[in-house]
């Protein structure tokens, strides 16, 4: 019997930390049963039939035990919050916005609500079937609603109002279509209705995207979630004439404005700031979409932060998570002595288990070995909870060239928004997500997963333990928050099999590295790819925009390029002035996923700046003809050495993988015009360069520019001409004479 | 709440954390495909099953290629995919619903010992779909 929902699921507040740090799991269950927690340290997690086999021993710690288990709730979607305030209950009330809704016809999304869920009392303007409608909860204790009387259409800026009049007692909705155009010109509907019960003194939050809900067992949540854009909130204590709602638009100023919420300040974070002077300011939750063109957008800037005047809205989704916030079940302290790595809260409970993974890291400036591992985690939580297998549907087949074929991770992630979503899906209405993070479960961060991320990097510090070579690890989030300076004391760096979404702190941190005589390890294939930024303000999360170019799983809309955390322009690397190939000598060439090849060497191999990193591989022995991912050293994500886009021009191609067949594919950024000879049979670019080159002050960078690489490490007993030939290198760069 | 069929109604409730009711919509990958839409197979091209059955993981002759391309195209809702089970060596067919949220619906009676004989019993269901005949085992 195959379940399709998960019951144990957990997360870490953080996921690295040095000895005296502590890390905090946080557990929910939909079974009652006690489960069971350890601390293991992984070396290897692939136990496939071929694979190394699942190697993890548990460390003695004081937080290992039996636990009980709790079901925890998680609030999922985004809105803003405004604290209850006394002056939002006004007998006569104006509340109006600019809406760009994306799915008016999946049920009822509240806009605006200042609704108490225990009273049902307040009033909420919404979308109802397509339509808009405000629904009044007056004195009188009935819920009265009025419905506009013609659909709303998707992805069109409409100015949205309600206004109630005690003295007549004129209910009115305001549905003014703010575009122009033959049809659209009928999209405007202004409905009355005469209301006999006010409001009066209803003590709630002012919510924007959503409205309080209250279930059976009291829980407070938030419902009825809105998606779309929404723009210029204003509130006033009258009931407003259509002229005057038009005018505060603009021009936020009335005797009787309560709030103006003005969104096109403080894009980079969670606030939201009133600007009519009663400081009314409130916050986002769950990372709606910040940085996104607003109904004053008329393309004469791109960039938000020239005009964040033409950024006045927020996208909301009611699939945005940010932070699951659930409570704590167990800490840990993580000792003095405790040596650096790959760790995991182990949590088993019945038939199930959960991996809560994290990383220990040594203190700043003590390095406990010459090794630095780099685990790529920003590129892991791009991937986290992706809907892949599902949601790609024929996009999915044709890259992968395989029918599809669904994981239970993928079964789970069809039922359960718990997980929220990831950098590779499309919201629920359609546009691309920007954000991920880390606070919420995690799928696919543990053994027995698929080969990919996670997992796929466990060959390499199995080979590593395996080697007897000591290694300290460093995650993306040290690097980006630390610098060169987490780094420096390092002989070599070396780096996941997948590292591809990087900060400018991150590329920085790489490039002086190497420029100090650093010796850099490129393990991967597509690395250094996408521009992502962190933010101080969201910790555990990182932003992307799929800009302009590149192989992506959804395109931003035009104006949305630039990133809300830190208003740099997002994409890929190669657009942004530091390609990959200045960092690695390589960038991504091609992908396919169903065979590898192996590579051999190059005339250039023979040079003696680099034939000793061939000691000991028969001459014309091919290299990795052999692998656990796809059967091949070169393989998977794919990279080649190119001069004209940023290889170093000393670089040495020292081996070439090439003969892909129809399966692998041309990465499209490298073409750019339409024509059919895109793929290994008939392109030339479809290729995988090994390469190596110097750099000033002793160092050098060897790049192996396939994510399948490592996945050869361990064949034959781990005595092949792959791991021989990665023994070379790292013993080479382990050794401080200069190169 | 009033205009849900039984297997959405069913899927809320199981879900239960799952508040919303759409459409499976997204900018990219919806392709919804009618079958006078679809690219045609030449049913009587037997020959290039045959190849997929006897190598399923290719590579393929450009004729398969061609053949499997077509088939590749396919809308989500309804569509016949492999589900692997959690257990060494057993696949299951399993049938994909409308959207998020709802159910995938799985055939616990159709298991595959060997994953080139689920790709190939996928094979010939989309082969059936595209050129109304069955692939009559030789
Ligand atoms: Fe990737």
């Amino acid at each position: 019997m195959i379940t399709q929902q998960k019951a144990l699921l957990a997360y870490a507040d953080e996921i690295s930390r040095r000895p005296g740090e502590r890390i905090e799991v946080k557990v929910s269950s939909t079974s009652a049963d006690p489960f069971d927690l350890n601390i293991v340290r992984i070396r290897c997690g692939d136990d496939g039939p071929e694979g190394p086999g699942l190697k993890q021993t548990i460390v003695e710690a004081n937080v290992n035990g039996s636990y009980p288990a709790r079901f925890q709730e998680t609030q999922v979607g985004s809105f803003a919050r405004i604290d209850a305030n006394a002056s939002f209950s006004s007998n006569s009330y104006t509340a109006q916005a600019l809406i760009w809704p994306t799915c008016p016809k999946i049920g009822d999304q509240v806009i605006l609500s200042h609704w108490c869920a225990t009273s049902q009392r307040g009033y909420a303007l919404m979308i109802q079937d397509e339509k808009l409608a405000v629904k009044v909860g007056g004195d009188d204790g009935e819920v009265h609603t009025i419905v506009s009387d013609t659909p709303l259409i998707p992805q069109r800026w409409y100015l949205v109002a309600v206004t109630f009049d005690l003295d007549s007692s004129l209910l009115t909705l305001y549905q003014i279509i703010k575009e122009s155009g033959p049809e659209l010109d009928k999209r405007t509907s202004i409905v009355s209705a005469s209301l006999e019960s006010c409001i009066t003194d209803v003590s709630a939050d002012f919510l924007i995207a959503g409205c309080p809900d209250i279930d059976e067992e009291n829980n407070q949540s938030v419902g009825q979630l809105y998606n779309g854009k929404i723009d210029s909130v204003r509130l006033t204590g009258a009931s407003l004439t259509l002229a005057s709602i038009q005018e505060l638009i603009c021009t936020p100023r009335h005797s009787a404005l309560i709030a103006a919420w003005d969104f096109s300040q403080g894009i980079s974070g969670d606030k939201v700031l009133d600007v009519s002077g009663n400081n009314y300011h409130g916050r986002t939750y769950n990372l709606p979409t910040r940085a996104v063109t607003g109904w004053r957008h008329d393309g004469s800037e791109m960039n938000w932060t020239h005009r964040p005047e033409h950024y006045g809205a927020i996208h909301f989704h009611d699939d945005d998570l940010y932070d699951a916030a659930w409570a704590t079940d167990a800490h840990w302290t993580i000792p003095e002595d405790l040596q650096s790595g790959v760790y995991a809260f182990h949590l088993r409970q019945n038939s199930e288990e959960f991996y809560v993974p994290f990383y220990v890291r040594p203190h700043p400036g003590r390095p406990t070995a010459r090794l630095c591992l780099l685990i790529p985690t920003a590129s892991y939580y791009a991937y986290v909870n992706h809907h892949i297998n599902v949601d790609w549907g024929s996009l999915n087949e044709h890259s992968s060239s395989c029918f599809t074929t669904l994981t239970q991770a993928d079964l789970y992630l069809q039922m359960q928004n718990v997980f929220g979503l990831s950098m590779y899906d499309d919201h629920n209405d359609g546009s691309g997500v920007c954000y991920a993070s880390r606070l919420r479960p995690m799928l696919r961060m543990g053994p027995h997963e698929e080969l990919w991320q996670y997992n796929a990097d466990s060959h390499i510090t199995d080979w590593l333990e395996e080697k007897n070579i000591s290694f300290d690890v460093i995650t993306d989030d040290d690097l980006h928050t630390e610098g060169s300076s987490i780094i420096a004391g390092y002989e070599c760096v070396m780096t996941g099999t997948h590292p591809e979404y990087y900060s400018l702190p991150m590329m920085e941190a790489l490039l002086s590295y190497q420029g100090e005589g650093g010796r850099f390890i490129y393990m991967g294939g597509n690395g250094f790819y996408w521009r992502v930024a962190y933010s101080p303000e969201f910790p555990g999360a990182i932003e992307m925009r799929r800009a302009e170019d590149g192989m992506r799983s959804w395109v931003a809309k035009p104006g949305e390029y630039h990133l809300s955390f830190s208003g740099e322009l997002s994409g890929l690397w190669s657009r942004c002035g530091i390609p990959p190939e200045r960092v690695c000598g390589v960038g991504f060439s091609a992908q396919g996923f169903n065979f590898g090849r192996p590579y051999r060497r190059t005339p250039a191999s023979h040079d003696p700046r680099c034939s000793w990193i061939f000691d000991g591989i028969s001459e014309n022995d091919p290299i990795g003809d052999f692998g656990l991912v796809f059967g091949g050293a070169a393989g998977s994500e794919i990279d080649s050495a190119d001069i004209q886009n940023g290889t170093p021009s000393h670089a040495l191609v020292i081996a070439t993988a090439d003969d892909f067949g129809a399966d692998f594919h041309w990465v499209v950024e490298d073409y750019h015009h339409a024509h059919s000879a895109v793929n290994g049979e008939t392109c030339p670019y479809v290729r995988c360069d090994m390469v190596f080159y110097e750099t000033p002050n002793g160092g050098a960078v060897f790049s192996t520019g396939s994510i399948a690489f490592a996945g050869s490490l361990s064949h034959n007993n781990y005595d092949n001409n792959v791991s021989r030939l990665l023994e070379n290198i790292v013993n080479r760069f382990l050794n401080a004479d200069p190169i | 709440m009033s205009a849900l069929d039984g297997d959405e109604a069913a899927a809320i409730k199981t879900a239960g954390v799952f508040s919303f009711l759409r459409e499976f919509v997204s900018l990219m990958n919806n392709y919804t495909l009618t079958n006078t839409e679809m690219k045609i197979i030449d049913p009587a091209r037997t020959d290039l099953a045959w190849e997929f059955r006897a190598n399923p993981f290719g590579p393929h002759s450009a004729e398969l290629q061609q053949v499997l391309s077509i088939m590749r195209w396919k809308e989500n809702h309804g569509k016949y995919v492999l589900v692997e089970t959690g257990t060494r060596n057993r696949w299951v067919l399993g049938r994909l619903p409308k959207r998020r949220g709802l159910r995938v619906e799985i055939f616990e009676n159709l298991v595959f010992a060997d994953y080139a004989e689920g790709l190939w019993h996928l094979f010939r269901l989309r082969w059936e779909e595209h050129t109304d005949r069955t692939l009559e085992e030789e």
